[in-house]
C-alpha cells in the first residue's frame, strides 16, 4: 500500500512534468479562443488544477 | 495620491503586521500557538510569491506571454514528492537542530566550517539581487502612485537623503530586527514572524484579485472580452501563444528546474519550509494548498498584460501594470490597497530572507571566527549569546544596505524577473550537494566543496558578472569579447554554445562543472569519521528516531564542564530552562563523567544556537574522544544498521507468530474434530466388527460343545459362520476404501462407463438369477468416460446394484438401469421395486454406518459403508447423487456425471 | 420352581445372534420370546410378562437403553430383570446400563456358558 502510493507519487509527477513540458506543450500553442480563453491559458490552468487535484487525493491520510 | 497617505499606510500596514506577531507570540506563551496547522503552514510558504510574483509577472507576462508561469510550474509538477523528500529532510533538521540551509549542508559534510563559510558567501551573494528588487519594487510602486503629486520632485532618487528607497530599506530593516533578533532561540522559531507573513500571504492575495477583477470586470468586460481584443491587436495577439523556439523551451525547461529547487531550498524557503516546521505531517496538506495559492494568484496575471499594453501608453512600465491601471481609471484606492499588497510580498520575502541569511552569516561565517580568538574563550556567562544577538542585528543592517546598494547600482535598470533568475540560478548550485547528501552515502566533503565552488564560479562569470558589465559597471566589452579576451570565454556563450538564453546556458555549464566535480570527488576521495557518522543520519535518520541516542564514538567528558558551557554561552536563564527540558541522565555515576546522550543534547542545543560547526568548535575542547579508525566507524554504523534492521525484522518475525499462532489454532481445531470424528468412526467400526464376531464365536462354540448336533444343525451353523465371515472381510476392504479417501491415495483415470457397468452386471448375474430378479437395461451404447478410476467405478455400480438386489420386492424383484446423455451431463439411474426407504432415512442415508433395517426383512448384508463410499467416489469424479423413493415408483438411485470431452 | 415356567424375551436386531441364544438357552426349556427391535420389544413385554430380557443396545430406532427405562416405568413388569448384552463396551456404558434399569451387563462376543450361567443366576436357578 506504501510502495503503491509511493509509486503513484512518481508516476503524477512524471504526468506533470511532461505534459507541462516542451515539445508537449506546443500541442496547444494555437491562437485559438475557446470560450474566451487561449487554448493555451486553458491547457495550462486545466492541468495545473488537475496536479493539484491529484496532489491532494495523494494528501490524503489513508485510512 | 498624496506621498503622506502613502507613506502613513506603509506604516500603518507594518504596526498591524506587527500586533499580528505579537499576538501570537502571547498565544504561543500561552500555550495555544495560532501557527501550529497546515494552513498557516501553507501560507507561510507562499512567502515564494514574492513582488516578483505581484509586479514581476504582469512584466514579464507583457513581454514573453506565458513564460511568467514556469515559476509556479516547477513547484506543482514537485508537489507529489514534497512529502518525501521534505520529511526526511525536516526529521533530520529536528534531531540536529538544524538553522538554515546552509547548516543543513555543512552539517551531513562532517560539520565542515569551511563548507558553512563558502556556502554562506555564496548564498548571501546570490539573494542580494534577489532583494533588491524587492526594494526596487517598493520603490517602484511608491513613485507611479505618488506620481501626480506635485512633491514627487523632492523624491530625487540620485540624491541620498531624498531617495525613499532608502527610507523604506532602513524601516525594513528595523523591522527585520524586531522580528528576527527577539532572543536567541535553540531551535530558531519565531511564532510571531510566521504569523504576519502567514497574514502577509493572505493580503497579497486578496488585493491581487481585487486588482484582477477591477482590471478585468471594471475596465474591461470579462475574460473574453481582454482576449479578443488581445487577439485582434497585433501588439498583443503573440500573448495568447508561447513564443517558441529553442531558446524559449530550453528556458521554459530549465525555468521548471529551477522553481522546484528553489521552493524549498532558497534560504528563507527552508526557513519558513523546515526550520519554522512544527510537524512534519503538515508538509501533506501544503503540497497541495501551496501549489492552488499559486494557481488562484495567476490567474489574471495574463488578462492585466495584456489590458496595461491596451490601455496604457506605450512607454508605462510593464512591471507596474496592475498598479497604473486603477491609477489611470482614476481609482486611487484600488491603486492603493495594491499598493500595500505589493508592500506586503516585498516586505515578507525581504524580513524573512534576511533573518535567514543573518542566521547563516551569524553562525557559519562569523562564530567559527570568533571562538577561535582568546576573549571568546574567556567570555562570561552569556556573553556569547548578547554577543551573537548584536551581530544578527549588525549583519542584517549589512545585508541590506548591500541590497540596497545593488539596487541603485543594478537591478534599477532591468526588469524584476531575469533578476530573480539569477538568484534562482545559485540555489541551484546546492541542490547536487543536497540530494548527494541525502541519498548517497559516499558523497563527501570535498566532493560538496568543489563542486558547490565549482558551480559558483561558473554561476558569477556567466551570469553577475556579465550582468554588471552590461549596467557598465565594469567593461562592456567583455560580453563580446570574453573574459581575457578568449573568445571561448564569452559570459553568455561559453566555449562557443550560443543556442541559449543566459539562464539556461549558466545553469546548463554550472550544473556541468558542479555535479561532475561533486561526484569525481566524493568517489576518489575519503571520508573522515565525522563525516561518515553524519552521512549514516542523513542517510537513515529513521533509524535514529526510533533510538534516541546510538553512541557511535564513544565520547568522554565532565557533566559539570559541559553545564558550565551551557551557562557560558545561553546565559543563565536559557542555560536553566535547557537543563530542565532535558530528561535524560546527565551522568552515569556520581563521578562527573557525562552520559553520551547528555554529550550529545548539549552539542544539539549549542548547535541550535550557533549552528553545527560553531557548536563543534565549541564542544571539542571539552571532550576526549576515543581514537577510532574509519573502517571501526564503517563497521559500527553497519552494525547498527543491522540492529536496526535486526530489531525490525524482528517485530515482524513477532507479527509473523501471532498470526501463525491464530492459524495453528485454527488447524488444532480441526484436527480436534477431525479426530473427533475419527474416534467415533473407529468406534462404530469396532462395534460392527464385534457383531459378526459375536456370531461367529457363539456357533463355533456351540459346534466344539455340543456334540450332540444333528448334521443338518452342524451345516446350517457352518453356514452362518461363513457368511458372517465373509460380512467381517467385507467390512475390513470397506473401511480401507474409507481410509483411502482420507488419504486422497488413488489416482484419477478416465474409465469407460458402457463396459465398467457391463461388468458389474455380469459379476451379480448369479445372485440376480438365484433370487429371481428381472433386470431390464436401457442403455444406449454411449462411448462416454467418466473421470474416475476403473475399480472405483466399478465398485460405484457393484455397491448400487447390490443395494437394488438387497432391497428389491422379495416376490417379484424389478430392477431397471436407464442411461441418458445430453449435451453436458451423463445421467444414470438405478432403480429397485422394494419397499421405500423410510423417510427419517434420508438425511443420513449416504452417511457412514447407516444402515436401513426393517424387522420384517431378512438382515441385510451391508456394512453401512457402501452408499458412504459410493457417494464419495461419485462426488470425486465431479458427479452428485441422490436418491427418490416412493411406495408406487419403487426407489430410484440416480448419477450426474459432467460428460468428459 | 422348574426352569420351564419362566419366560425369557430375546431383544437383538441381528437375527443370527438372536438364533445363537435360542440354541444357548434351548436345553432350559425356557418358554423363548423375540424381538428384532425396541417396539416389538416393548409389545412382546406387555402381552408376555417375561422374567428376564436379553437386551441389545444398538438397535435402529429405540436403543435398550430407552427400551429399559419404559419397562420400569410399567407397574405389571415390576419384577422383569434386564440382561444387556451389547457390543458396546466402555464402563460409561455399562454405567448408563445399570442406570436405566439392568440387573447385568454383558459385552459380545461372549462366552456361550457364561451367558447361560449369567441367565440362571439372574432368574435364582443356581
Amino acid at each position: 500500500m506504501l510502495q503503491w502510493r509511493r509509486e503513484l507519487r512518481w508516476a503524477i509527477f512524471f504526468i506533470g512534468g511532461f505534459g507541462l513540458s516542451f515539445p508537449f506543450l506546443s500541442l496547444w500553442n494555437k491562437s485559438i479562443l475557446i470560450l474566451g480563453f487561449p487554448l493555451m491559458y486553458v491547457y495550462i490552468w486545466i492541468t495545473w488544477g488537475l496536479l493539484i487535484y491529484f496532489t491532494y487525493i495523494l494528501s490524503k491520510k489513508k485510512r | 495620491m498624496d506621498a503622506k497617505i502613502v507613506v502613513l499606510a506603509s506604516l500603518f500596514y507594518l504596526i498591524l503586521l506587527f500586533m499580528i506577531a505579537m499576538y501570537a507570540i502571547r498565544s504561543a506563551n500561552n500555550g495555544r500557538s495560532i501557527v501550529n496547522n497546515p494552513y498557516i503552514y501553507a501560507l507561510s510558504l507562499a512567502v515564494y510569491c514574492t513582488a516578483w510574483t505581484f509586479y514581476g509577472s504582469v512584466g514579464r507576462a507583457a513581454q514573453t506571454g506565458f513564460s511568467f508561469v514556469g515559476v509556479y510550474l516547477g513547484p506543482t509538477i514537485t508537489a507529489p514528492l514534497w512529502y518525501m523528500l521534505m520529511r526526511k529532510v525536516i526529521l533530520i533538521s529536528k534531531k540536529l537542530h538544524i538553522t538554515s540551509v546552509v547548516d543543513f549542508i555543512s552539517s551531513r559534510y562532517g560539520k565542515s566550517t569551511f563548507l558553512g563559510f563558502i556556502t554562506t558567501i555564496f548564498l548571501v551573494i546570490g539573494i542580494i539581487p534577489y532583494i533588491s528588487i524587492q526594494l526596487k519594487a517598493i520603490g517602484s510602486s511608491f513613485d507611479i502612485i505618488t506620481q501626480h503629486f506635485s512633491d514627487a520632485t523632492f523624491w530625487d532618487s540620485n540624491v541620498f537623503y531624498r531617495d525613499k528607497v532608502n527610507y523604506f530599506t532602513i524601516l525594513l530593516a528595523i523591522f527585520t530586527i524586531l522580528f528576527g533578533t527577539r532572543h536567541l532561540d535553540p531551535n530558531e522559531r519565531h511564532e510571531g514572524l510566521i504569523a504576519a507573513i502567514a497574514f502577509e500571504s493572505i493580503i497579497k492575495l486578496g488585493t491581487f484579485l481585487i486588482g484582477g477583477i477591477f482590471v478585468v470586470y471594471f475596465v474591461f468586460d470579462g475574460f473574453s472580452d481582454i482576449f479578443s481584443q488581445a487577439a485582434a491587436n497585433t501588439n498583443t495577439s503573440r500573448l495568447i501563444t508561447f513564443a517558441e523556439g529553442p531558446r524559449s523551451s530550453a528556458n521554459w525547461f530549465w525555468v521548471l528546474v529551477l522553481s522546484a529547487v528553489s521552493a524549498f531550498f532558497l534560504p528563507r524557503q527552508f526557513h519558513v519550509a523546515v526550520v519554522e516546521n512544527t510537524n512534519v505531517s503538515f508538509v501533506r496538506q501544503a503540497s497541495w494548498m501551496f501549489p492552488l495559492y499559486m494557481l488562484v494568484i495567476n490567474i489574471f496575471v495574463l488578462p492585466i498584460a495584456i489590458a496595461g499594453l491596451l490601455k496604457l501608453p506605450t512607454n508605462a512600465e510593464s512591471d507596474m501594470f496592475l498598479l497604473s491601471l486603477p491609477l489611470s481609471e482614476g481609482h486611487s484606492w484600488i491603486a492603493l490597497l495594491i499598493y500595500i499588497g505589493g508592500f506586503s510580498a516585498a516586505a515578507s520575502m525581504v524580513v524573512v530572507s534576511v533573518i535567514s541569511l543573518s542566521i547563516m552569516v551569524s553562525n557559519n561565517l562569523l562564530m567559527p571566527f570568533l571562538l577561535k580568538t582568546k576573549s571568546a574563550k574567556h567570555a562570561s556567562s552569556g556573553a556569547l549569546s548578547n554577543a551573537s544577538l548584536q551581530i544578527r542585528r549588525i549583519i542584517i543592517v549589512v545585508i541590506l544596505f548591500l541590497s540596497y546598494m545593488f539596487y541603485k547600482l543594478v537591478s534599477y535598470n532591468y526588469p524584476l524577473v531575469s533578476i530573480g533568475l539569477i538568484s534562482f540560478a545559485a540555489i541551484l548550485q546546492l541542490f547536487p550537494a543536497l540530494i548527494g547528501g541525502l541519498f548517497w552515502q559516499r558523497a563527501n566533503k570535498k566532493g560538496a566543496i568543489f563542486g558547490i565552488l565549482a558551480g559558483f564560479v561558473i554561476w558569477c562569470i556567466t551570469l553577475p558578472i556579465p550582468t554588471l558589465a552590461e549596467s557598465g559597471i565594469i567593461d562592456p566589452k567583455l560580453i563580446s569579447e570574453g573574459y581575457f579576451s578568449l573568445s571561448f570565454l564569452k559570459p553568455y556563450a561559453l566555449f562557443g554554445l550560443d543556442q541559449m538564453d543566459s539562464i539556461s546556458h549558466s545553469c546548463f555549464w554550472s550544473m556541468v562543472f558542479n555535479i561532475t566535480t561533486f561526484v569525481g570527488f566524493s568517489m576518489f576521495t575519503d571520508q573522515d569519521v565525522d563525516e561518515l557518522t553524519q552521512a549514516d543520519i542523513y542517510m537513515n535518520i529513521e533509524k535514529y528516531t526510533d533510538n534516541p541516542d546510538i553512541e557511535i564514538i564513544k565520547k568522554e567528558a565532565s557533566a559539570k564542564r559541559l553545564k558550565q558551557l551551557l551557562f557560558r554561552f545561553l546565559g543563565a536563564e536559557k542555560a536553566t530552562a535547557v537543563l530542565n527540558a532535558y530528561d535524560g541522565k546527565i551522568s552515569s555515576t556520581d563521578d562527573d563523567k557525562a552520559t553520551s546522550e547528555f554529550i550529545n543534547y548539549v552539542e544539539r542545543i549549542l548547535s541550535g544556537a550557533f549552528g553545527a560547526a560553531s557548536a563543534k568548535l565549541l564542544i571539542s575542547p571539552n571532550i576526549r574522544q576515543q581514537t577510532i579508525s574509519i573502517e571501526q566507524i564503517r563497521e559500527v554504523l553497519n552494525q547498527t544498521k543491522e540492529i536496526i534492521e535486526y530489531s525490525h525484522a524482528l517485530e515482524n518475525r513477532t507479527e509473523e507468530l501471532q498470526r501463525t499462532t491464530i492459524e495453528l489454532a485454527q488447524v488444532n481445531k480441526q484436527l480436534q474434530h477431525l479426530d473427533e470424528l475419527k474416534a467415533e468412526f473407529i468406534s462404530t467400526v469396532t462395534h460392527e466388527l464385534r457383531t459378526p464376531i459375536t456370531t461367529i464365536r457363539s456357533f463355533t462354540q456351540m459346534l466344539e460343545k455340543k456334540t450332540d448336533l444333528s448334521p443338518e444343525k452342524r451345516k446350517e451353523f457352518l453356514h452362518i459362520i461363513l457368511k458372517e465371515c465373509d460380512r467381517v472381510k467385507r467390512l475390513i476392504n470397506q473401511v480401507l476404501d474409507v481410509e483411502k479417501l482420507d488419504n486422497h491415495e488413488g489416482n484419477m483415470g478416465k474409465t469407460h462407463v458402457n463396459s465398467t457397468l457391463q461388468f458389474a452386471i455380469d459379476r451379480l448375474m448369479p445372485v440376480i438369477d438365484e433370487k429371481n430378479i428381472t433386470l431390464t437395461v436401457k442403455f444406449p451404447d454411449i462411448h462416454s468416460t467418466v473421470n474416475l478410476d476403473e475399480d472405483k467405478l466399478l465398485q460405484v455400480f457393484l455397491n448400487l446394484l447390490t443395494n437394488a438386489i438387497k432391497f428389491c420386492d422379495t416376490q417379484e424383484g424389478k430392477i431397471h438401469i436407464s442411461g441418458v446423455t445430453d449435451a453436458h451431463t451423463l445421467k444414470l439411474s438405478f432403480t429397485n421395486n422394494g419397499k421405500p426407504i423410510p423417510v427419517g432415512f434420508m438425511p443420513q442415508l449416504f452417511q457412514k454406518f447407516t444402515q436401513v433395517k426393517d424387522g420384517n426383512l431378512a438382515k441385510p448384508e451391508g456394512s453401512g459403508l457402501g452408499l458412504f463410499i459410493t457417494k464419495a467416489y461419485i462426488e470425486r469424479a465431479g458427479g452428485t447423487i441422490n436418491v427418490f423413493s416412493s411406495e408406487a415408483q419403487g426407489t430410484t438411485f440416480e448419477l450426474v456425471f459432467p460428460k468428459d470431452r | 420352581m422348574a426352569s420351564g415356567t419362566f419366560k425369557i424375551l430375546i431383544v437383538d436386531d441381528e437375527p443370527n445372534i438372536v438364533m445363537a441364544i435360542k440354541h444357548i438357552l434351548e436345553d432350559e426349556r425356557f418358554t423363548l420370546y423375540e424381538a428384532n427391535d425396541g417396539e416389538t420389544a416393548l409389545k412382546l413385554v406387555k402381552d408376555t410378562d417375561p422374567h428376564l430380557i436379553i437386551l441389545d443396545v444398538m438397535m435402529p430406532g429405540m436403543d435398550g437403553f430407552a427400551v429399559a427405562k419404559s419397562i420400569i416405568r410399567s407397574e405389571n413388569s415390576a419384577d422383569t430383570k434386564i440382561l444387556f448384552l451389547t457390543a458396546k463396551g466402555t464402563s460409561k456404558d455399562k454405567l448408563q446400563g445399570y442406570a436405566s434399569g439392568g440387573e447385568s451387563y454383558m459385552i459380545k462376543p461372549f462366552d456361550n456358558d457364561d451367558l447361560l450361567n449369567q441367565v440362571l443366576y439372574l432368574l435364582e436357578l443356581e
